[in-house]
């Protein structure tokens, strides 16, 4: 199972939110590339990385804070944060980037996903399906489509999507446990996607489960910037 | 000095930083004068077979690529595309190295292929001095070559596949050697020191 563990950026920090709330969060480091680089060198060498502000202004903002982390060698990074253009996703991938996350413009426009998917290879791409209250949210949380998430999920493989990163909103850094069910769920609908999940992991307990029920990957945010689980037991799931 | 074959399409950032961390001089350039010059070569690689040969064909580069005398190394599509033919968009591909590339069966498997899985060194290689049997590099990909004469890893995912294969001074990874950690690494090293 591979483990992300997340880095999100906001005005050049590494912050945590509760439940993708901007008045809620905390500052963890000022420099999110020692932050990585640290992760790194326990042995953790893949990334998820949210540019928060990105997320809100729907285009890439933290580009320094993006850089300095993609010039870390050794890595395979993968960033999301509001990207909508396919200038944003060249530079990403210029700059080093391993994969984007696609959140908002997959349900508002999924056929310039599919076409982007085609042009620049499915492995490049995570869908990100955010649940909230049952349904996809999307723009940065702020907004709700009246969509499920398997409709969802259905209509981006069609598209030729293949990665997706489930995160239960309500559950997302408050370390209350994933939401087992909704992954459970979504999996035996689409047997052949790469479920990463997202939102809740408190505990290594919570890993486990994740990678019995099938989960390709997991990000861990607040549970490892907190210590609930520590870098040595993370790096022991990723090549299992 | 080392030359990082510029085809618009490739990873060329993450094998610089590899390179950089290497401590080793490189240059990455699309023009045959220059790439003449360098003493090894690596053409890395994302994406998908089709655009990678066309845009090496756009910038002139598919003849004089099958020619090479200097140690080359291509990553995971730049390892694709030395085969004869790959099934992604029904590519012609640059047949230095005899084979075809197709998809795996995703009737069976998820695909693509993306994570950390272990290599099996099958053949004596410079390439993988100082790796130990099965060791762990991370792998993305959708296409995958069998196994044959010119392989030296092989790695399994549902069936064996060629991890690394190597026809006289060519080399090819399917793995992200610039994206495997500290064994990843080692492999660009003995590239570099050994090949």
């Amino acid at each position: 199972m591979l483990i992300y563990p997340a880095i999100d950026i906001y005005q050049g920090n590494c912050v945590r939110l509760r439940q993708g709330d901007f008045a809620s969060q905390n500052v963890y480091s000022d420099s999110p590339s020692a932050v990585a680089r640290s992760f790194r060198d326990a042995g953790l060498n893949s990334l998820h990385v949210v540019d928060l502000e990105g997320a809100k202004e729907s285009h890439i903002v933290n580009w320094e804070a993006l850089t300095s982390i993609l010039e870390i060698d050794s890595m395979q990074v993968q960033i999301g944060g509001g990207i909508r253009s396919r200038e944003d996703i060249c530079r990403l991938f210029d700059a080093g980037a391993a994969r984007v996350v696609i959140g908002s413009l997959a349900v508002e426009s999924p056929h310039v996903v599919q076409d982007w998917i085609r042009e620049f290879g499915t492995e490049r791409f995570v869908i990100a399906v955010d649940v909230r209250d049952g349904a996809v949210a999307h723009k940065g949380w702020l907004e709700r489509a009246h969509l499920t998430a398997s409709t969802f999920v259905d209509a981006m493989a069609r598209a030729g999507a293949t990665s997706f990163l489930c995160t239960d909103i309500n559950l997302d850094g408050m370390l209350g446990g994933p939401n087992l069910e909704l992954y459970r769920s979504l999996l035996a609908e689409f047997p052949s996607i790469h479920l990463i999940a997202s939102g809740g992991v408190s505990q290594i307990r919570d890993i486990e489960n994740l990678a019995g029920i099938g989960c390709h990957a997991v990000v861990v945010g607040k549970a490892l910037y907190e210590g609930k689980v520590t870098t040595d037991q993370l790096s022991g799931f990723t090549k299992k | 000095m080392i030359g990082i074959i510029d085809y618009g399409a490739g990873n060329i950032r993450s094998v610089g930083n590899a390179l950089d961390r290497l401590g080793q001089q490189y240059f990455v350039s699309n023009n045959i004068a220059e790439l003449q010059r360098a003493g090894k070569l690596i053409l890395p690689g994302v994406g998908e077979a089709r655009s990678a040969m066309e845009s090496l064909g756009q910038i002139g580069l598919l003849r004089w690529l099958t020619n090479v005398t200097v140690p080359f190394l291509g990553i995971c599509i730049g390892m694709q595309i030395l085969f004869d033919h790959s099934d992604e968009r029904d590519t012609a591909c640059l047949g230095v190295v005899p084979g075809r590339i197709s998809r795996f069966d995703d009737t069976k498997l998820k695909v693509p292929h993306i994570g950390w899985n272990r290599v099996n060194v099958t053949a004596t290689s410079p390439l993988f001095s100082k790796i130990r049997d099965n060791e762990f590099f991370y792998f993305v990909h959708s296409f995958r070559a069998s196994v044959g004469p010119n392989t030296i890893g092989m790695t399994e995912y549902g069936e064996a596949f060629s991890a690394a294969v190597q026809k006289q001074n060519f080399y090819g990874v399917q793995f992200h050697a610039e994206k495997s950690g500290d064994a990843g690494i080692q492999v660009l090293k003995n590239f570099i020191e050994l090949c």
